[in-house]
């Protein structure tokens, strides 16, 4: 299966980079040619992002020979790998938040003016002439890249990587947060690079995605490519089995009973932020609802309004009874018992470098006290409690939670709040970027959860989860409920409809 | 089903009508907070204006803008490597430093012009120092530059034991002679200022604010972190030896601890000229506004005639004041923004 010689493109072997506790790559082989799309496929984990990052420069491996174009390459800077031509569109941006749109994609690769300048005129020019080029998607060039919605970002970022012409481009995760269009975009446009003669490197979680537009693949596996080959002799299957070397388990746990038709949470005219006009459901006992539509048609304000992260106007109501939620500390009160998960890993409110028990116990300290001392006896109790409730693997409850994966720091996550005794819990797409593995197991967490009468309100960007894993599904459009989805209607078809056929009524909304 | 959207109380409709207005004129939070030192400066000079209608005349502007640069040179310094996320206390130590070379040198018999360009020329020299050791030795910046702020400040009084001995009069000329009729101070914050417009649209500049704004992702973008931020510290050494050469040709006179002064005003000039104290966001133009803006309280507080206690408390106040407008403008555009 191997291709002839590195010289036409990249080759690699026996490159090797441990981590205190792991070993990221492990003399891992890879070969693919110029011209060529070439997809990496593997769990979290599995050793890609170090790969890439190995590529980019970011990180230095021990051991291991890489060639780019038949000559051997060493990169001790991201500098020295985008001199070489490496580009990379990193899935966490590499954007600078208070430089332009413009700025950041010329920073390294425009020449400054006599004056030694990058001024706005010029890089306003350049940046227009470049998405023209590429036909990308709109966006001004003098915005500030943390004034952009995170699917322009990611526009950019990847307009960025191809900007300096390189031989190398790297899509690492780089659709995971594009909508429709914009995916459709980034891979014409990926197509092109090939036919250019460059050799793109693709990585993503959504394997019809690389069926789309990847010629061939190799699949990671613990630091090693453990199968490498043309994407059309690879079934679907004997990929999965390949990434968790074992068969597949479902990845969308089946529902084991009917939620109730007690409503936990009757929510009126709830309005957020500027995107969220007007918002009316119930939630039921034992219920996950699912929160779809368009990107950016106010699901997460829904969320964030919801939790007192955002104001918010609205009549709310949790058991019948009216509350007021001004902010997240109301929301977590034992009388109102809302919780939310965030979607971002790493600033969702743990303390890395602490053990998991400090972690979850840290909200409910005054409930392991005795005589005013931290009581170890109930602590390891309530911790030991609520973490096999929510299945994690552990050496321990004093493990260090920067030791565990993004999956379980998730589940952590949920632990704490469960302590909190929360009855609802919003989910804020929180299984964007995550592998088969990890996604499958929260959501089993999921469906255990709202077993035992925990209601979930779920928004997630992909259609296919609210589908499998929703009992009913909100379709937002503009700011409003615009269909909400039972039984049958339950498809990924009639999710695209509802959200679609309220955004042509322009106008209404526009009125005022 | 609009009008149940409108039934939000009437603040948040005010709100609402304030936040669509300044939508209509496509003002950017940026300019906003752009524009906040300059009204504080105009209605400083104002309220002088009308205290003393003799303080708008050229000479009077040129006293104030003379009187202000010293600080004015120091803060671009401390502005420079907060723009990078970072701090520097020794700019203290090494105006003291300054101070003390140029008014010894003279007891030495060296010759004044000559000593002024090489402590210009070396002024970078303190700041490698403080960048070597925040970045390789990788120790905070609050504890290297204090530590090193002694170290200056210790150096200084080696040098010049006490307040006193005199300098050539002919450096007095930096600050109080004239070229095509303008007095050198004007020409002196022209020149800073005409600085401030290129540098941060050069490279470097944007490098600077790049590592303020996210380290990470300016390191994933190529940017040398290290060696921009070992630029910084240098140019805010060189800014404050700048700093001290300028006040040494004020007072003709030397003092090894005069620089201690200036270490929180400079904090207090670069919080006032609007920049973002975590780093990433601000300019040298405000900076400069705002160390002017700090002399006009001054000149405001004597055409009062009020005690020189409350210099202190109206400046407290004034900081305040300032710091308070700009959250006020960053939540006023935050609010209803996608987190």
């Amino acid at each position: 299966m191997m291709v002839s010689t590195g010289m036409e493109g990249l080759s690699c072997s026996g490159v090797t980079k441990s981590f205190p506790g792991v070993v990221a790559l492990d003399s891992f082989d890879f070969e693919a040619k110029a011209g060529e799309i070439h997809a990496i496929l593997g769990e979290n984990g599995a050793g890609k992002s170090t790969f890439i990052k190995v590529l980019s420069g970011v990180v230095i491996p021990e051991s291991g020979r890489i060639e780019l174009l038949g000559r051997p390459i060493r990169f001790r800077s991201p500098m020295e790998a985008q001199v070489a031509g490496v580009g990379v569109a990193f899935q966490e941006l590499s954007l600078v938040p208070d430089l332009t749109v413009a700025q950041n994609i010329w920073l390294h690769t425009a020449r400054p003016s006599a004056l030694g300048m990058l001024g706005r005129q010029q890089l306003g020019n350049l940046t227009v002439r470049l998405f023209a080029d590429f036909d990308a998607p709109r966006i001004d060039p003098d915005r500030n890249i943390r004034d952009l919605p995170l699917a322009e970002r990611q526009v950019v970022e990847i307009l960025k990587c191809v900007a300096r012409r390189g031989r190398v481009v790297v899509f690492d995760e780089a659709t995971a947060s594009l909508p429709e269009a914009e995916t459709r975009w980034a891979l014409s446009l990926a197509r092109r690079l090939a036919k250019e003669g460059k050799l793109v490197l693709y990585i993503t979680h959504r394997l019809y995605e690389c069926r789309q537009v990847a010629d061939r693949a190799t699949i990671m596996r613990r630091g090693k490519a453990v199968m490498t080959g043309a994407l059309k002799e690879m079934g679907d299957e004997q990929i999965v089995e390949a990434m968790l070397g074992r068969k597949a388990q479902r990845v969308y746990p089946p529902a084991t009973h009917k939620p109730s038709s007690t409503v936990v949470l009757s929510v009126r005219n709830l309005s957020a932020g500027t995107r969220l006009k007007d918002a009316s459901f119930d939630l039921r006992e034992g219920e996950i609802l699912g929160v779809g539509g368009l990107q950016g048609q106010g699901q997460s304000e829904l969320l964030l309004g919801l939790f007192g992260a955002m104001p918010a106007s609205g009549e709310i109501r949790v058991d019948g009874n009216v509350v007021r939620i001004r902010s997240p500390k109301d929301a977590l009160r034992e009388r109102i018992g809302l919780a939310l998960i965030p979607e971002d890993r790493r600033n969702q409110g743990l303390l890395l470098t602490k053990s998991v028990s400090e972690n979850v116990v840290l909200p409910v300290l005054r409930r392991i006290v005795r005589w005013g001392l931290l009581s170890p006896t109930k602590e390891v109790k309530l911790v030991q409690d609520v973490v096999a409730r929510v299945n994690v693997g552990l050496s321990g409850i004093d493990q260090p939670v920067s030791t565990l994966s993004g999956g379980n720091q998730q589940k952590i996550v949920i632990a704490k709040l469960l302590l909190v005794q929360t009855k609802i819990l919003l989910f804020h797409d929180l299984t964007r970027g995550i592998d088969v593995g990890t996604k499958s197991e929260i959501f089993q967490l999921a469906r255990e959860l709202s077993a035992k009468g925990h209601s979930i309100v779920l928004y997630s960007s992909e259609n296919q989860e609210l589908v499998n894993m929703c009992d009913r599904i909100l379709v937002l459009s503009r700011g409003l409920v615009a269909a909400v989805l039972e039984g049958d209607e339950r498809t990924e078809q009639s999710i695209l409809h509802a959200a679609f056929a309220t955004q042509n009524s322009k106008g209404d909304a526009d009125g005022e | 089903m609009e009008s149940s959207a409108r039934m939000g109380s009437t603040e948040s409709r005010a709100r609402g009508r304030l936040r669509r207005a300044v939508a209509r004129f496509n003002i950017g939070e940026d300019l906003v907070l752009t524009v906040v030192p300059y009204v504080l400066l105009l209605a400083l000079m104002t309220s002088l204006a009308i205290l003393q209608p003799q303080s708008l005349s050229t000479v009077h502007i040129a006293r104030i803008v003379n009187i202000s640069m010293p600080l004015m040179l120091v803060a671009i310094g401390q502005l420079i490597v907060t723009l990078t996320g970072g701090m520097d206390l020794s700019v203290g130590g090494v105006f003291s430093l300054t101070s003390a070379i140029v008014t010894a040198s003279g007891a030495w018999g060296l010759p004044i012009g000559p000593v002024v360009i090489v402590v210009c020329l070396l002024g970078w020299l303190p700041g490698l120092v403080n960048g070597i050791l925040i970045v390789y030795a990788r120790v905070k910046p609050f504890i290297v530059t204090l530590a090193t702020w002694f170290v200056y400040g210790g150096l200084a009084l080696t040098v010049l034991r006490e307040a006193g001995g005199s300098i050539d009069k002919s450096l007095g000329l930096l600050s109080t002679g004239k070229i095509a009729g303008v007095g050198a101070s004007i020409w002196v914050i022209t020149g800073i200022a005409l600085f401030g417009v290129w540098f941060l649209r050069t490279r470097v500049g944007l490098e600077i604010k790049s590592i303020g704004s996210n380290r990470e992702a300016a390191f994933h973008s190529g940017v040398n972190v290290k060696r921009v931020e070992v630029i910084a510290y240098c140019l805010a050494s060189l800014f404050a030896v700048l700093g001290g050469v300028f006040f040494s040709s004020q007072v003709l006179s030397g003092d090894p601890t005069i620089g201690d002064g200036y270490i929180l005003a400079s904090f207090a000039v670069v919080a006032v000229g609007g920049t973002r104290l975590s780093g990433g966001w601000g300019n040298i133009t405000g900076t400069v506004v705002g160390a002017l803006v700090l002399s006009y309280l001054l000149s405001v507080n004597y055409a009062l005639h009020l005690a020189t206690q409350w210099v202190q408390i109206l400046q407290g106040l004034l900081l305040i004041f300032s710091v308070a407008i700009q959250s006020a403008i960053r939540w006023l555009f935050r609010r209803g923004k996608e987190l």
